[in-house]
């Protein structure tokens, strides 16, 4: 695994830049990117494809990228990943947000075409804004059972919040979905962790359809949040000052072992009095808010680095993270940078990729993999 | 959150009633239940079966569900399953609704079960499924029920009129215009005397709706009448009409159903002109017919009663039927009859018993049909005739099938049953089960110097002493030669057994008296003890390597099973291994026994049966290996094999040595093989690969096949049937004998077991062969002896009216190219008849 890292101003040569630093290694098989949206995305991957040839190639658009070196903005990531032992197929699946079970169904049967090895992983990478992304992971699950775990991201746009990008090849898509089945000689693992912690007393979800909360405990979603929380009375009225908020305020939901499921709150209505998740929150069941500080944020990535590589049988030869973009929010752009360098010292020396997400991907065991306000570290040996 | 904080349980259950509830219907509510469940639980797999159908599943790969595994999951004959990623799951299981078709089954890999608490959450699932998916079927069935009712008048058989208060007609479905000729536009507005009743009838019609309008009461309202109907082109016909009245706001409506009864008005006739052939039919039957009121009362019984029931009629004429059954039999016939009283034109049929009038209890195959509406007969129609020769049958093979005939204790086969049962209840009771193996020491000797008789004698007496060493609930049985087997249940403790063993060793070593003198007979014992995590082929498994040890350490004496001396089932694990390279190895073959015409010696067929040449221990015979291939499915395969090889062989030989008829095949199909969806394709597969008429080829059952699931197996046969194949039933009388399957089933040919046929020609008892015969003959099949080994027997066969047979005496199992030297006359004398070679003089 080789990563590059450019945040030159023209998008062809940056493009060109990092896939040269990536590509290190004999007989690339994989190409995976993620990039800002700030770039001309066409021309970007004419730079990348320039240098890598026909190699398949994924990625996405960002809220920030992650690279050995340190979080940026505005630049592009390139991973390589090959060599012996390993097979690639790719997948993708336009129009999602028609159908987002399907399209989860419909990239992951790439997983068919890869090479029978003992261990698989399948790589998806989703638009974090069609809609709800568990449908995607039920999908893809559907296709591989429960003996391949899936690991990826939602695609970010800087926070704008307004549409992002996935990367096929050459083709710059929106609304898509685009996957990568790895099978490898060696093990993978996994570590998905994100250190908020529940605060007060547990609230029933009295009405909720889909992503949206109309009401907890009876009672108007949008007041209990506020209220209970002390929001401050710009996050009453304004939207972005609610954004604000409400990053560092996620709804928690109970699971059988481990921490709770965290789902970020996207938005309020202000007239209705709903808040919107980027995830269901089903009827009938019970939520905590929940809070989190820099410390407990960071002891999350020591502990997903630590999980990650207890599988491997070997030292890593990379790591790529997950990070949802509400942990920034928390760490202040000193603490993403303190952040980065533990898991590359977990990584010891190994290079380490990632971005800053909208949603994160895990699906190790059961059914449920999709995640918000996490941390989900794939490490490859 | 993890689950001790208080209520997870009641939490992960309202989430799921919340969304199973608020799903449109069934199919998406079974598809998110299953993944609900898996979600809640962190399974692997989650599954909804029904009634031997996955209907819904999550967590295998897509196209890879394994629905044998998790049907098997349901019968309990399994309790894991290989998950996708090569971890095993163990898997829970909960019933969704009390009817016992559904189960919901979650599985998670074994290094985590489920807790109590999660248990009680899945039972919860499956009640809350339940709950749902009825509620939405009761929703789909009202919805459906108000369609229909749109539909009725749309598409009713019967003309509908609807008409107002003062009788104008208002409504004409398409079927009225067909019956009268008039379209809606015809008549609406005009009423109907004007149109389709004759105008004699229109004031008694009229009568009829003013008085209802001024009295609310109308002779014929709401019941059916007869009268005459008009066609538009003047001629009459009979109808039924009903009318009735209904009310819409203040308004009085009267609504009309009429029906075209010419054809039942001609069917009456007829039958008032049949009655008398009828009657003189019935009087003649062999079969007792009998009419019996709606509270069983005989009203008429046919002379046939007088033979089969020792009874004149008048006899039984006004007693109630069900009073003269057996007690036993009398609320299950009882059930039967109302089950059709209320049903007109409704049928069953039943085996019950009768009184006979010379006291004794008779066997009746009864038949009833209600036929209280039919203008003719209005009663319930009974037919009946006397089955007791044939139950007889029955309960001597039944009894011959799970009994030693020597010592009249358990045989292998349902010592197995009983040991089985046993296991089971442990999981109820918590308490132990042994199974005992006793092998007589020296038992040869005695047989060898004292003969068979004596031999027998010490067999009756170690038989006579084990029953009276052994309380009410334990089994006793005779495996086979001199060994015998124990099983001692509801032990609290291992030493228990112990003790039994140690008494049953003296008890034994007390002397059998044999004419003059005394013997002391020795045995040794092999003790096995489990619980509800046994099955019963491992505590005999058990019990036998331990016997074998006791026996190994000095005689007379016990041992207990250890699990290191079971070298036994290491190499049945290493013959199911090596049954997988056999057949890519292609070490099968097939040898093929002659089948006989008996009267002339002539070879008709052969019987095809598979050997394994195993390149390390040689040819190994199938009883050694088909069970082992049978548990691991190989015999899917390996039966495939033997039906092309054989098919393709027969054909090259009937090529070769021409004969009329053509030289057949009989080639036996597994429960296995028969239970694969694509058989029948398979075998026309074979048949069209080798050229070989259908009619050539006899597919051998076995009787316990014919016993399961029979509506789906007779399809099966037919499907079989219907290539032109013919079938047989292999080793007849050796399972539980019902013989009324031979008649419901496509059968061609019976095969009697060698057991029967051996003491056929012996000066013996062949009683049950000749039944077997007579009873085969009787349903006109064929009958084929297996096993025969005496010329004697031959003869004696013949004599009883077996047609074919086959065994050592005519030739054992041989390989093709010497079935190849016996066709063309090399290996035996021939006497060319044209008709196959002539063998075993």
């Amino acid at each position: 695994m080789g990563v590059g890292h450019s945040n030159e101003g023209d998008a062809r040569r940056a493009g060109a830049s990092a896939a040269r630093e990536a590509l290190v290694g004999a007989s690339p098989q994989l190409i995976v990117v993620f990039t800002s949206r700030a770039y001309d995305l066409h021309a970007l991957l004419a730079g990348i494809n320039d240098v890598a040839g026909a190699v398949p190639l994924i990625g996405c658009s960002t809220a920030g990228e992650i690279a050995a070196s340190g979080p940026r903005d505005a630049s592009v990531v390139v991973t390589a990943l090959g060599g012996e032992g390993f097979s690639v197929a790719v997948g993708c699946a336009t129009s999602a947000s028609s159908g987002l079970r399907e399209a989860g169904a419909e990239v992951a049967s790439c997983l068919e075409e890869v090479d029978e090895r003992p261990h698989k992983v399948l790589l998806i990478l989703t638009d974090g804004l069609a809609g709800d992304q568990q449908e995607i992971v039920r999908g893809a699950h559907g296709v591989v059972g429960s003996g391949v775990p899936l690991v990826g991201g939602c695609a970010g746009d800087d926070l704008k919040l307004t549409s992002t990008s996935q990367l096929f090849g050459d083709r710059v898509l929106e609304d898509a979905v685009v996957a990568a089945a790895v099978s490898s000689d060696a093990p993978f693992g996994i570590g998905v962790r994100h250190g908020w912690r529940k605060i007060g007393e547990p609230m029933l979800v009295t009405r909720s359809l889909a992503n949206r909360v109309y009401s907890l405990d009876d009672m108007p979603a949008l007041d209990v949040y506020l209220e209970r929380l002390g929001a401050p009375p710009a996050a009453w009225r304004d939207h972005s000052a609610f954004t604000d908020f409400s990053m560092t305020h996620p709804l928690g939901l109970s699971r059988r072992s481990g921490e709770p499921q965290v789902r970020f709150v996207s938005d309020a209505d202000f007239v209705e009095r709903s808040i919107g998740c980027i995830a269901e929150i089903p009827e009938g069941g019970v939520t905590w808010f929940m809070e989190g500080d820099a410390d407990s944020v960071l002891r999350a990535t020591d502990a997903a680095c630590a999980d990650a590589l207890v599988p491997l049988e070997s030292k890593p030869l990379g790591m790529i993270a997950f990070d949802c973009i509400a942990r920034r929010g928390v760490l202040g752009e000193a603490g993403i940078k303190n952040e980065i360098d533990r898991m590359s010292s977990h990584a010891a020396a190994a290079p380490v990729a990632g971005f800053y997400t909208y949603g994160e991907i895990a699906r190790t065991r059961g059914v449920s993999g999709f995640h918000n306000q996490t941390l989900v570290v794939l490490a490859l040996s | 959150m993890s689950r001790s904080s208080g209520d997870w349980l009641a939490h992960q259950l309202s989430e799921f009633l919340a969304e199973i509830s608020s799903l449109p219907d069934k199919a998406s509510a079974v598809a998110r239940a299953v993944e609900r469940a898996a979600e809640a639980m962190e399974a692997e797999i989650c599954a909804l079966v029904a009634s031997q159908e996955v209907v819904a599943s999550v967590g295998f790969p897509r196209g890879e569900e394994p629905p044998a595994e998790l049907i098997e999951v349901v019968q309990g004959s399994r309790n894991s399953v290989a998950a996708p990623g090569g971890r095993r799951c163990a898997v829970a299981i909960v019933p969704v609704g009390e009817k016992g078709g559904r189960h919901l089954l979650l599985g998670r890999s074994d290094d985590d079960p489920l807790d109590a608490e999660e248990m009680s959450l899945l039972r919860a699932m499956g009640r809350v499924l339940d709950l749902s998916l009825g509620q939405m079927e009761l929703v789909a069935s009202l919805r459906a029920s108000e369609e229909r009712t749109r539909l009725i008048i749309g598409t009713a058989n019967d003309a509908f009129v609807g008409m107002d208060s003062d009788g104008a007609i208002t409504d004409w479905n398409n079927k009225a215009a067909k019956l009268f000729g008039w379209t809606l536009e015809d008549v609406k507005g005009r009423r109907l005397d004007e149109t389709i009743i004759p105008i004699r009838y229109r004031e008694s019609l009229q009568q009829v709706l003013r008085r209802f309008l001024t009295t609310g009461e109308g002779p014929v309202l709401g019941k059916p009448f007869e009268i005459s109907a008009q066609h538009r082109e003047g001629y009459e016909f009979p109808i039924e009409l009903t009318i009735w009245a209904h009310q819409i706001g203040r308004v009085q409506h009267f609504n009309a159903f009429a029906r075209d009864i010419s054809e039942r008005k001609k069917a009456e006739e007829s039958l008032r002109r049949s009655e008398t052939r009828f009657r003189s039919l019935v009087q003649n039957a062999s079969d007792v017919i009998a009419v019996l009121d709606p509270d069983s009362t005989i009203r008429y019984v046919s002379p046939a009663v007088l033979r089969v029931g020792g009874f004149e009629p008048e006899e039984l004429v006004g007693h109630r039927a069900l009073d003269l059954l057996h007690t036993d039999d009398s609320s299950l016939a009882s059930a039967h009859f109302q089950e059709i009283l209320n049903r007109p034109g409704a049928f069953t049929t039943m085996e019950l018993r009768a009184r006979h009038r010379d006291g004794s209890w008779r066997w009746l195959e009864a038949s009833a049909k209600n036929l209280l509406e039919d203008p003719g007969i209005e009663g319930i129609v009974v037919n009946y005739n006397d089955i007791t020769a044939r139950k007889e049958l029955e309960e001597q093979l039944t009894h011959r099938a799970f009994h030693d005939p020597l010592t009249g204790l358990a045989n292998r086969i349902l010592f197995r049953d009983r040991v089985a049962q046993a296991l089971a209840h442990t999981d109820r009771d918590d308490r132990l089960v042994a199974v005992m193996f006793l092998d007589l020491d020296d038992f040869k000797i005695i047989n060898d110097s004292l003969g068979h008789e004596a031999g027998d004698k010490v067999l009756t007496a170690v038989a006579q002493c084990l029953e009276e060493s052994l309380r009410q609930s334990d089994t006793a049985a005779r495996l086979g030669g001199d060994e015998f087997a124990l099983l001692v249940e509801q032990l609290t403790e291992p030493d228990e057994a112990i003790e039994v063993g140690k008494r049953l060793i003296e008890l034994i070593r007390g002397p059998v008296s044999l004419e003059s003198r005394d013997l002391f007979i020795e045995a040794s014992i092999g003790i096995a003890i489990g619980g509800s995590e046994h099955d019963a082929d491992q505590m005999l498994r058990e019990a036998d390597a331990a016997m074998y040890r006791a026996k190994g350490h000095g005689k007379s004496r016990f041992e207990l099973y250890e699990s290191e001396i079971h070298a036994a089932v290491l190499e049945r694990l290493e013959l199911r291994g090596d049954l997988q390279r056999a057949l890519v190895n292609q070490e099968f073959l097939v040898h093929y026994q002659p089948i006989v015409v008996l009267d002339k010696r002539i070879i008709v067929g052969f019987e095809a049966l598979v050997r394994w040449l195993h390149p390390s221990r040689g040819l190994i015979p199938p009883g050694a290996f088909i069970h082992i291939a049978e548990d691991s499915g190989a015999i899917v395969a390996i039966g495939r094999f033997v039906l092309y090889e054989a098919c393709r062989q027969t054909r090259l030989w009937q090529l070769r040595h021409p004969s009329d008829p053509l030289l057949s095949v009989a080639v036996n199909l597994s429960a296995r093989q028969f239970e694969q969806p694509g058989l029948t394709q398979e075998v026309a597969g074979a048949l069209r690969e080798s050229g070989l008429a259908p009619s050539d080829v006899t597919l051998e059952i076995t009787e316990s096949l014919l016993m399961e699931d029979t509506e789906a197996t007779l399809s099966k046969l037919e499907e079989l049937k219907e290539l032109g194949v013919r079938l047989a039933v292999d080793d007849f009388g050796t399972g539980y004998s019902s013989l009324a399957y031979l008649e419901r089933f496509p059968i061609d040919r019976l095969k009697i077991d060698k057991r029967f046929v051996d003491r056929v020609g012996m000066g013996e008892d062949a009683a049950l062969a000749r039944a077997i015969i007579n009873l085969s003959s009787s349903l006109r099949l064929k009958t084929v002896a297996e096993g025969i080994e005496m010329a004697e027997q031959v003869n004696e066969l013949l004599a009883l009216g077996c047609e074919f047979g086959q065994g050592y005496h005519f030739s054992k199992p041989l390989p093709a190219r010497e079935v190849d030297a016996l066709l063309d006359g090399r290996a035996h004398p021939v006497v060319s008849q044209g008709v196959g070679a002539e063998i075993g003089r």
